[in-house]
């Protein structure tokens, strides 16, 4: 790439310059310009064209009495259509049902997840609303947290094992057993999968679609909890549909936070698929070497000492009291 | 159908990262950093003329995005450290970090390790000088102003030219 000014006769910038173009050349930005580019929106296809083709060929006159029976026949269809054709429920069913084969391709995607507490409760304390960014393969997931530029992660490995990164370094595990109940809790938030989800929406949810202006436009259906369902935390859930991956590409769940009673409005807006890198959900595969962690064998009165610093006030939430011997 | 935006960021991508990561030392950081800023602006891309203004309104949401993410880096590693280890038991995160190809020479050797020991300020300062901007050029992306900037570019000089004077002068002893 072209430097805006050139040539300079200051011998610093020059060999600035010089070095800096040689760093230019040797960085291989292949897999970061492969992300940034899957992130770009195609454009679209056009519409296909209104059927107004005009035709050269002479038109046909048909005798009256074709047109009759053009008529039954066509009567005869519709109604066929409206005693067999599948109610919109039915239709957005399939929509889901086809989702949900699109999410079990091997791939983990990425969702810029934003949980928002509506009302006063437990939640809007301990969460305040929050965007990130939340990786899911199979069981487990990881979250990329951010405050301003800043970014830190933790998440959940195919063990079960909670992990965070309190510095590029450093890591914490937490064993299925050490969990809290806030850390269980928000485990259970962050990671929640669309996969999972669909299906639950399936057995337990009324479903109602939006009128479609063209075949290119994303489906939006509506779900709301049958009066029967026993899955009373989800209050609704819109799911927008890619009209010609069948994938979700934004899941938004109002849901009913078991620990206040209050709800919470959580949304995934799916912004990147690729091949999975399992090394990522854990902790190893999310610190620098060399780094140190802490786990109930190695320094745990550290890691409760680091966790605090972390979580303030809420530790016996997240990681559970260590039992007297 | 490929996204017109394509070639743009083919072409920007390379002295981007090059800049992000001379800024935080830590080249996965600097990756995640200029994807967001790609990101941002491509949302936005409506707003702006990329292809023809893109770089500049890059670097500057680059220079901007590192600067918040050093500073907070500062913050966690106070909240994380430990009492008896001023460097909160992490690694020398100012220690040079460059691509192998460019340690391969004595001089490169030098001014990595000049770089790392300027302020982030000063470092994009003068890394945007040494690209080519000029003072309101440089002072527009780093957000300040062009007093301010001259400032930065004048300190980071000085060190530079006490760390590569002899490099430079040919005095080396």
């Amino acid at each position: 790439m072209s430097h805006p000014e050139r040539p300079t006769d200051d011998p610093l910038l020059r060999v600035l310059r010089d070095h800096l173009d040689r760093q230019e050349q040797a960085v291989d930005v292949g897999p970061l310009a492969a992300r940034i580019l899957s992130t770009l929106p195609e454009r679209p296809n056009p519409e296909p064209a209104p059927h107004a083709h005009p035709s050269s060929r002479p038109r046909r006159t048909w005798p009256a009495w074709t047109v009759g029976i053009g008529s039954l026949t066509l009567a005869a269809s519709v109604l066929l259509l409206l005693v067999f054709a599948p109610s919109a429920e039915v239709r957005a069913e399939q929509a889901i049902r086809e989702a949900e084969a699109a999410l079990r391709l091997p791939v983990e995607r990425c969702y810029l997840v934003e949980v928002r507490p509506d009302g006063d409760g437990t939640a809007a304390d301990v969460l305040p609303t929050r965007t990130m960014r939340v990786w899911a393969a199979e069981d487990k997931f990881r979250v990329e947290m951010s405050r301003g530029n800043f970014r830190w992660s933790w998440g959940r490995d195919a063990d079960g094992v909670v992990w965070l990164t309190s510095s590029p370094q450093r890591g914490l595990r937490i064993a299925p057993d050490e969990q809290g109940p806030g850390l269980l809790w928000m485990a259970e938030l962050y990671g929640l999968r669309p996969e999972t989800l669909l299906s639950q929406i399936l057995a337990h949810c009324r479903l109602r679609e939006d009128p479609r202006p063209g075949s290119n436009y994303p489906r939006v259906i509506h779900a709301e909890p049958r009066a029967t369902a026993r899955q009373v935390w989800l209050r609704s859930a819109t799911l927008e549909l890619d009209a010609e991956t069948k994938a979700v590409r934004k899941l938004t769940l109002k849901r009913t936070n078991k620990a206040d009673g209050g709800t919470t409005t959580v949304t995934f807006t799916l912004i990147d698929t690729r091949p999975v890198e399992h090394a990522r959900y854990g902790l190893d595969g999310n610190l620098v070497e060399p780094f140190q962690i802490y786990d109930r064998d190695v320094q745990p009165e550290r890691r409760r000492e680091i966790l605090a610093r972390w979580v303030g006030p809420h530790l016996d939430a997240w990681l559970k009291p260590t039992p007297k011997k | 159908m490929a996204n017109p935006l394509d070639d743009w960021v083919r072409a920007t991508l390379p002295r981007a990262v090059g800049y992000a990561r001379a800024l935080l030392r830590d080249p996965a950081a600097a990756d995640d950093v200029v994807q967001d800023c790609y990101t941002r602006l491509i949302e936005r891309a409506d707003r702006y003329d990329l292809p023809r203004d893109g770089l500049k309104i890059l670097l500057r949401s680059v220079t901007n995005a590192c600067i918040d993410r050093r500073a907070r880096e500062r913050v966690l590693l106070s909240l994380d450290g430990d009492p008896d280890d001023p460097t909160g038991g992490v690694v020398d995160r100012n220690s040079p970090d460059p691509p192998q190809e460019a340690i391969a020479s004595e001089l490169a050797g030098r001014i990595e390790e000049a770089l790392a020991k300027l302020p982030v300020g000063q470092r994009a300062a003068i890394h945007l000088t040494g690209l080519g901007y000029t003072l309101p050029e440089v002072a527009e992306m780093i957000g300040t102003t062009h007093g301010n900037a001259r400032v930065l570019v004048h300190r980071a000089r000085k060190t530079l030219e006490a760390d590569l004077g002899p490099f430079l002068f040919g005095d080396e002893t």
